[in-house]
């Protein structure tokens, strides 16, 4: 039961968050920033917090960053740039997967780094 | 933004419930993420296509529900064990089945 409320608590905290990021930069540029920004974090806390107890790992990695981070809405603004431009869309798409697996490798490589201080 | 809040709970803790079944009865768990990733694009694709849908489960729950961060650990994780054609697969497969969903929810159901 505490980790589900871990996971739900997290989970409604990153969506407030993606939200009000939403809401202050556009959903387009917000993509960008919440889908990056959440791919660093969750290899950072992979690496720096894997001996805390597991309602924290859950709170933060599965729920907090799991919700902040959207898959829904990539998949949303990559069918309407199909519908505009062909290539551009396909640039996007692959555009952001590689830069958020940059950025989760470039967190786990820094929080192993602060771990081993 | 109570909505926001109520959907987010709500998806997050979907997802863990995907999880933990698949950490209980596959050898492959990560493809949880997958799972949830396609199951969320198509139905934000449905959603959208048919109906003005509410802050709830736009924003709120089909946000939490599908995620970007975990599908790229998964991905490094496999890189960093040299499977690079497993990270591709997978990335790929997410990719092209969340598209494809999308619009098969958007425009055809």
């Amino acid at each position: 039961m505490k980790r589900f409320l871990a996971v739900g608590v997290g989970g409604m905290l990153g969506a407030l968050a993606r939200a009000g990021i939403f809401e202050a930069i556009s959903s387009t540029a917000g993509l960008w920033a919440v889908n990056l920004f959440g791919s660093f974090v969750i290899g950072y806390a992979a690496a720096r917090f894997h001996k805390k107890s597991a309602e924290f790992r859950l709170f933060i990695s599965t729920g907090f960053v799991g919700s902040f981070t959207t898959f829904s809405a990539f998949s949303a603004q990559w069918f309407s740039l199909l519908e505009a431009q062909y290539m551009a869309a396909i640039g996007f798409a692959l555009a952001m997967t590689a830069a958020s697996v940059l950025m989760a490798a470039g967190g786990l490589a820094i929080g192993r780094q602060a771990m081993a201080k | 933004m109570i909505s926001i809040a109520a959907g987010g709970f709500f998806g997050a803790v979907a997802r863990y419930v995907f999880y933990l079944i698949a950490e209980s009865r596959s050898k492959h768990p990560k493809w949880a993420t997958w799972a949830v990733n396609s199951l969320g694009s198509f139905s934000m694709g449905w959603l959208l296509g048919n109906s003005s849908p509410s802050a709830f489960w736009l924003t709120g729950f089909l946000g939490a529900f599908t995620t970007f961060s975990t599908m790229a650990l998964d991905a490094v994780k496999d890189i960093e064990d040299g499977e690079w054609l497993k990270a591709a697969a997978y990335l790929s497969a997410t990719l092209i089945s969340g598209i494809l969903l999308f619009s098969l929810g958007y425009l055809v159901l």
